[in-house]
């Protein structure tokens, strides 16, 4: 009885500092509408500041300032980055939105580790509160009492400002109606730095309490924020109370998930996330939204490549590598099989309408299945690059089942969830994939084991990639599906089963990915957690986001552009932030990507 | 010509690629009452979003009090005094009566009536007795109310109204129409769309009528009112 106790109180403990960067996530998100993933970094950038501040003062009073100073320090910057960003990218689509935060990861990551260096960090326990009491002849520390009294206390204070001030309500009358809002004279620029600031410092707040609980590192940004996406989506985006119950949830649920499965905590909040959704698609306490979400941008998937164009593309890529050295055909190899990746992710998100945060589940699972199947099974290629797709498309198409009963961020954010699952896995299920080890030593066989010959091979994939997903796109199947992304109504109402539609494309863009995993396998000769990883999935989006989302063939200019990109930059010691760099440039400055520039430019003219 | 408060001219505006207002001149001195008169989407809406900003305009001349707002944000141009009050309401279903009015709410100007939390409740007595509701639950007349309050809560020099008749029971109509007359005969500046003569008629005392975003008849509200030949051709449907 008592071990349980404890074991409840530990779960409430944690779920404080969750609280309020969900709390701060939602926030800004329920004002702005910006999912921002940036969020993570602000809870790292608070625990760093505390850190030092308790390094500067001592423990006492070191301790006692450095929760509001790294608060105030997370604001600051949260307002910059506001100001600075952000603000430029409101009306922008989804996708820029998340992808140009994500840039903001990249260069927060790079700017923590100049300052504050890689090596982890302790902190210390919190002075006046290091001891234990006894409850139940368990032994709580005293810390966590505090943190279980703060969730409430913030939610409280939280409620007031909200409920009892002219800022407070100025900030609901946004959430609800931006437009109408202005008419009466509202500022909103002034008002969404406000509350973005409010909702950075919280993030901030959240890692300064984390501190004497847990190390600082520099991979705690991305580790938070896929368990703070799942909580707000949960409690509801832009609902606080609702990101407190889930909060409370979801950290009951890995306190004593963690008895049960003690590998796969993970597993345990997906799955109670699932059946949330299923049952409340906008979560706990949220709501649907009340404008009908702003269709993806206008002319999406209408411009087309003729076939022609396509004919003579593959021709001039099966002479390339007759003038070219062997390093680019090594390059260009990497360009097609990243090509495959992020064309299954343009037509999810393009003719599909549905905007993956977490695509890279599927190209991984394509790369692990192949990979096990020859480790295990001492399989060869062939039967390894069959089982690939087939292997991602069970995965699509069980995730798919949830994932398409929800629709814009929230659909966005349970793929990646999702995502994370599968990541978790194969990390955590070391006999069987290697954990962080991962699987290597997967070579081709003999016949492709030369750069030329891989190359054609990897062609004739792209070929079938693209003959595949065109052909989709074109099909009555395709019609179907863009009918349902641009009026889900109207195609129910001809009889479109928009959600088999979606589906059916989720599975398929599934199925592309893993075939390019596959190939990936044998291309590198290994296979790590990373493929699963968040930011591989953010590395297809940043390649849809260069080529621009409304052609296939955008995504081989963006995986062209990208692994030129990232050649060039991995020479130099800052090369995430030049990368971040030149996301946000063209998040900016061309949001239709840059098959999206021309068409773009020709609009501009008339007006 | 200089003593208009409101001057608008060559105003072209529409909706992204769509262009639905060409060209369309007419300005406002300060106490005017003119009435933006048309059929179903002659533009009526659209000429008083462009004023407020909530649409795409063109290169025009758009001035209030001499200060060009062609090319301000809709909270610019609020709080220069432009009240509007929206076609559709708009009212902020989750906020309560009260927290409605507070969003409306804006410092006092010596150039206009001013409108005190009070003399709100006084002209719309109904919403002081449902000030902790929340608007949501509220009837399609006491919501038409609240918008109206919610806009004098900015204390405006000129009140741009759209269509504020629309769908309300004859009572409810005969309040509305009381209190626009109330505010008029006060000195505030009005610019009020109607589809037909409705109220408008006996409040406004000039009238532009559109015809599919271009003027189609400009001149004095009591002729038109007068004149059914001429009725029949700008405005019935
Ligand atoms: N949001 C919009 N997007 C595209 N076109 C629009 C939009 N709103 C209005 N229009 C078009 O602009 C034109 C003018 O519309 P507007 O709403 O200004 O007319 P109106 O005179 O106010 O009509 P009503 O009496 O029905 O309110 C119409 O042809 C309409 O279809
Ligand atoms: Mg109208």
């Amino acid at each position: 009885m008592g071990f349980y106790f404890a074991q409840a109180l530990t779960g409430l403990a944690s779920a404080s500092s969750l609280f309020l960067v969900a709390a701060g996530l939602s926030l800004i998100f329920g004002v702005t509408r910006v999912v921002n993933f940036a969020h993570g970094s602000l809870y790292m950038i608070g625990a760093y500041v505390a850190m030092d501040v308790i390094g500067l003062f001592g423990k006492v009073p070191g301790f006692w300032l450095a929760l509001p100073i790294a608060a105030l320090v997370s604001a600051a910057v949260g307002g910059l980055i506001e100001v600075t960003v952000l603000r430029r990218i409101y009306r922008a689509p989804e996708m820029f939105q998340l992808v140009a935060t994500f840039a903001i990861v990249l260069i927060a990551q790079d700017v923590a580790e100049w300052i504050w260096g890689v090596a982890d960090r302790f902190g210390p326990r919190a002075p006046g509160l290091s001891g234990v009491v006894t409850i139940f002849g368990e032994r709580i520390p005293e810390y966590d009492l505090f943190l279980i009294a703060m969730g409430p206390i913030t939610l409280f204070l939280l409620w007031l400002l909200f409920a009892r001030t002219r800022f407070g309500v100025l900030v609901r009358a946004a959430t609800q109606d931006r437009e109408m809002a202005a008419a009466l004279g509202v500022d909103q620029a002034k008002l969404f730095t406000a509350v973005f600031c409010l909702g950075a410092g919280l993030a901030g707040l959240g890692g300064a309490m984390q501190v004497p609980r847990d190390a600082v590192t520099l991979t705690m940004d991305l580790e938070i924020i896929a368990e703070v996406f799942v909580i707000t989506v949960v409690g509801g985006m832009g609902s606080i109370p609702g990101a407190y119950l889930a909060a409370i949830l979801i950290s009951e649920l890995n306190a004593f998930g963690i008895l049960i499965l003690p590998e796969i905590t993970l597993i345990v909040a997906f799955a109670a996330m699932a059946v949330v959704l299923v049952i409340r698609p906008y979560g706990l306490l949220g709501r649907p939204p009340s404008a009908p979400e702003t269709p993806p941008g206008p002319g999406m998937g209408t411009l087309r490549l003729p076939a022609m164009a396509w004919g003579g593309l593959f021709l001039v890529m099966a002479l390339l590598p007759l003038v070219v050295d062997q390093f680019m055909t090594v390059l260009i190899i990497d360009i097609m099989i990243l090509g495959m990746f992020a064309m299954s992710l343009q037509f999810l998100m393009g003719p599909g309408g549905m905007v993956s945060f977490g695509h890279a589940a599927y190209f991984g699972v394509g790369a692990y299945g192949a990979a096990l199947l020859v480790r295990h099974l001492e399989a060869d290629m062939g039967w390894a690059l069959a089982v690939a797709p087939v292997a991602a498309a069970a995965a699509a198409l069980f995730f798919g089942w949830f994932c398409v009963r929800l629709s814009g961020v929230y659909l966005a954010m349970l793929t990646l969830a999702a995502a994370q699952i599968v990541w978790a896995a194969a990390v955590q299920m070391q006999d069987f994939t290697g954990g962080d080890d991962g699987l290597t030593g997967i070579w081709p066989a003999k016949l492709f084991g030369d750069d030329l010959a891989f190359y054609y091979l990897a062609l004739a994939f792209a070929v079938i990639a693209v003959l595949v997903l065109r052909q989709a796109t074109r099909s009555p199947f395709g019609r179907a599906l863009t009918a349902a992304r641009d009026a889900p109504l109207r195609a129910e109402a001809l009889g479109i089963n928009v959600q088999n539609q979606q589906w059916m494309a989720f599975t398929l863009a599934g199925t592309v990915a893993g075939l390019a995993g596959g190939l990936y396998v044998f291309k590198k000769g290994s296979v790590f957690p990373d493929v699963l990883a968040i930011p591989q999935s953010v590395d297809a989006l940043i390649m849809v986001l260069l080529g621009g989302v409304d052609v296939l063939a955008g995504a081989l200019i963006g995986a062209s552009t990208f692994v030129v990109l990232e050649d060039v930059f991995n020479q130099f010691e800052a090369w995430r932030s030049m990368l971040g760099g030149v996301i946000l440039l063209i998040a900016m400055l061309a949001p239709g990507g840059m098959a999206g520039l021309g068409s773009m430019i020709r609009r501009r003219k008339p007006a | 010509m200089s003593e208009a408060m409101l001057r608008i001219e060559g105003l072209s505006a529409g909706y992204g690629p769509a262009t639905v207002l060409h060209g369309i001149s007419f300005s406002l001195a300060q106490g005017d009452s003119l009435a933006l008169l048309g059929r179903n989407g002659a533009g009526k809406s659209t000429t008083i979003k462009a004023i407020m900003g909530l649409v795409r305009r063109g290169a025009a001349t758009l001035s209030f009090d001499g200060q060009a707002i062609g090319s301000l944000p809709p909270q610019k141009i609020a709080r220069l005094g432009v009240g509007y009050v929206p076609e559709e309401r708009r009212i902020f279903a989750e906020l309560t009566v009260a927290e409605n009015l507070e969003v409306g709410r804006r410092p006092t100007r010596s150039d206009a009536p001013e409108w005190p939390e009070q003399r709100l409740y006084d002209l719309f007595p109904e919403l002081h007795a449902m000030r902790d509701r929340r608007a949501g639950r509220m009837s399609g007349g006491e919501q038409q109310m609240l918008t109206i309050a919610r806009t004098l809560a900015g204390n405006p020099r000129i009140l741009l109204l759209d269509e504020p008749a629309e769908g309300l029971a004859p009572v409810v109509l005969d309040r509305i129409a009381d209190t626009v007359a109330t505010l008029r005969a006060e000195g505030l500046t009005l610019l009020i769309a109607e589809q037909s003569l409705g109220f408008a008629a006996e409040v406004a005392s000039r009238c532009v009528v559109l015809e599919s975003g271009q003027i189609a008849h400009t001149g004095d509200m009591a002729e038109l009112a007068a004149d059914s030949a001429l009725r029949d051709r700008l405005l019935s449907v």
